[in-house]
């Protein structure tokens, strides 16, 4: 399997075998970036919970742009919201003043690891959202999906909120279909001063999809982010965030949840950052594991020194449903600020049995009971979604998920 | 007339330790049995074997409930076939809506019965009616199921579904300890609403003021696992007078 490994040679290789990317990105720079950085292997830290790293080399490619009348099959429809796909990370809706495409891609300095030059290689553009108070749009629906492509894909989301902004975000990674669907992402948002952005990203994948998301955030000052993360997921789905809150008065508020299934692997690896004092960061993450499937939750929260009053609280509860399910939970704070609050808790254990009595005492079947308790486990996580019609349709896919429990 | 419940020489035990040892009874159809017992005595230990409760094993002896053997089904056959266990420590379940659970409950039992659905309104109009005779507020309905109930307000929901399920046969295990008078009082109209010529009752306490507002028919005593004494009302006054060390040299 060696021979199989993504390393910086082996794209180095790949990319000399597809001479099309030269025309689009600075090849070499983007080369030297994954050299220096590195690509993950499982004998690093942040790497050694996981089964496999992700992709292999002949998985890299170039999707082509997608046929402009592509008949789009979409689970979620709503007339309050605009709806923008992205296919193999291509647009295929004209720009709007909100939102516009552009290539190349923006080089991005800013180094984070492997994966996220990889996906700055091979991306064809920046889907960039930008929104101010002024917009007209406050509503959009992004889904992410594959089409007749089932090799590597590397959409690329930059969301911009302008001061005093206010927008309502749905980002739906959608499962592969037709095929597998192998998804390297990068998402960047940026909320300036006060602006308030309620997101929703939902990550589904089928049992041989792969879907990473590089996520980096940053929040200047009295700023709010209201994010319900779900992962639904048979395949796998790894998310790593990084947080800066750095602007006094900047709250955060995520709330997680993992509904994984077969052997499926749930991955969320976020580092939250106090870099300004009075900010705020609320993170809540539950994972529901049944069968042979794999949680990870790596959540580190940094207080940096100056960054007095951060209050940040993080919790993780996870629900093993099987013996064969597994779940790695990795809670840290460094602390290097005085008079600060900060608190994490994890825990992970199986249906109460005393709740299951109770319920079938009362004539429901143990299957039914199971429902209720699963249901009520999730439910504080999705009653944070704010729109009744996204979260009734994030109830329906609860509800489809449970029904294929074994 | 078939008896509503036979216990024959029944043993259990709770992760291998014995706590029933030997018990037997007998419940007829309209009876209201009381037993009474100190602390650790192995009543709700009964009650759960009762109930189906998987933790407890029966090690020897059978019990039938309406003339058929009852070892054999899962509490939620049990509940459909008409037992109902008021718990003495009722179970918190989170993040699940009460309405919801309550009329889930009462939509399974009713299946068995072979009665149709009950939808969200009729519901709420039939458990309204049952919390005002309980004076519960209506806020009970919202909330997640005993979920930061007090000890008295979890007891008026375990009667709330012995009024929505009208069970052929209720044990009430404590329903009346941490109650004050008038909570009592409130609940045991409740109870004794349901009492008929057919339905019958295993009350379980051990305070013998339950036994004001309560007529049980039958009085038993119970000690260490084990029926030692049995008897009509002038029992409870007895024990009243008296406590329980007269009997356990015997
Ligand atoms: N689930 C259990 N696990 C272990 N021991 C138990 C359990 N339930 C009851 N017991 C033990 O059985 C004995 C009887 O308890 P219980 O039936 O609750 O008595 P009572 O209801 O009369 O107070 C006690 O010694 C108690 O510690
Ligand atoms: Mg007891």
């Amino acid at each position: 399997m060696a021979g199989n490994l993504l390393t910086p040679k082996a794209v180095a290789e790949r990319v000399r075998s597809l001479p099309d990317l030269a025309n689009r990105v600075p090849v070499p720079d983007l080369l030297d970036r994954i050299q220096r950085q590195g690509l993950p292997t499982l004998r690093q830290e942040e790497w050694r919970h996981n089964r496999r790293v992700f992709f292999r080399p002949e998985d890299l490619a170039c999707p082509p742009p997608p046929p402009p009348d592509l008949p789009l099959r979409l689970p979620f429809r709503h007339d309050d919201w605009i709806t923008y796909p992205i296919l193999n990370g291509y647009p295929l809706s004209p720009a709007s003043p909100e939102i516009t495409f552009q290539t190349p891609p923006a080089e991005s300095g800013a180094a984070r690891d492997g994966y996220h030059t990889l996906n700055r290689l091979f991306t064809p553009g920046d889907h960039v959202l930008r929104f101010s108070p002024r917009s007209p749009i406050s509503k959009v629906y992004v889904p992410l999906l594959n089409g007749h492509w089932e090799q590597l894909t590397c959409p690329a989301v930059d969301i911009r909120l302008e001061e005093g902004a206010t927008v309502d975000l749905f980002l739906h990674h959608l499962p592969g279909r037709d095929g597998v669907s192998l998804r390297n992402t990068a998402v960047s948002i940026h909320l300036g001063r006060g602006a308030r952005l309620r997101l929703f990203t939902l990550d589904e994948t089928a049992p041989d999809d792969q879907h990473l998301t590089t996520i980096h955030i940053v929040q200047e000052g009295d700023s709010h982010l209201g994010w319900v993360l779900e992962q639904l997921t048979g395949g796998r789905s790894r998310w790593d965030l990084s947080h800066r809150l750095q602007g006094e008065g900047a709250e955060l508020e995520l709330d997680g949840l993992g509904l994984l299934s077969g052997s499926g692997e749930g991955d969320l690896h976020s580092v939250i950052t106090h870099h300004s004092p009075h900010t705020t960061s609320r993170e809540t993450v539950k994972n529901i594991l049944p069968e042979r499937s794999h949680g990870i939750f790596n959540g580190k929260v940094i207080v940096d020194p100056g960054a007095v009053k951060t209050d940040a609280r993080q919790s993780n509860r996870n629900l093993l449903l099987s013996a064969d399910a597994r779940m790695h939970s990795n809670p840290q704070l460094e602390i290097y600020a005085d008079d600060v609050r900060c608190s994490h808790g994890s825990a992970t254990g199986q249906l109460d049995p005393d709740q299951l009595f109770y319920l079938r005492s009362r004539g429901l079947t143990p299957d039914e009971s199971r429902s209720l308790l699963l249901t009520g486990f999730a439910r504080d996580i999705l009653d944070r979604l704010p729109w009744e019609e996204v979260r009734s349709y994030s109830e329906s896919t609860l509800h489809a998920w449970m029904t294929d429990l074994p | 007339m078939t008896p509503t419940l036979v216990i024959d020489q029944v043993h259990a035990s709770v992760d291998g330790q014995e706590i029933l040892k030997g018990i037997s009874l007998e419940i007829r159809p309209g009876e209201m049995h009381a037993i009474m017992g100190r602390n650790g005595s192995g009543k709700s230990t009964l009650a759960h074997v009762l109930a189906g409760n998987p933790h407890y094993e029966i090690t020897s002896g059978s019990i039938r409930y309406r003339g058929k053997p009852l070892e054999h089904l899962t509490p939620e056959e049990r509940a459909q076939a008409g037992i109902f266990l008021s718990f003495q420590y009722p179970v918190v379940i989170p993040g699940v809506n009460n309405a919801y659970f309550l009329r889930t409950a009462l939509n399974a039992v009713r299946k068995a019965r072979g009665e149709s659905e009950i939808d969200a309104v009729e519901f709420l109009q039939l458990a309204r009616e049952k919390m005002g005779r309980l004076e519960m507020d209506k806020s009970y309905l919202n909330r997640a199921v005993n979920e930061g109930f007090s000890g008295g307000e979890k007891k008026r929901n375990e009667i709330l579904q012995l009024l929505l399920l009208e069970p052929a046969f209720a044990i009430l295990d404590e329903t009346d300890s941490g109650l004050d008078i008038d909570a009592l009082r409130i609940i045991s109209a409740g109870v004794n609403s349901l009492r008929d010529s057919r339905r019958s009752f295993l009350v379980i306490t051990h305070y013998q003021r339950l036994l004001n507002y309560m007529q049980p028919d039958v009085i038993h005593v119970m000690i260490d696992g084990k029926i030692v004494k049995t008897g009509g009302k002038e029992l409870a006054l007895t024990l009243e007078e008296q406590g329980y060390s007269w009997l356990e040299t015997s």
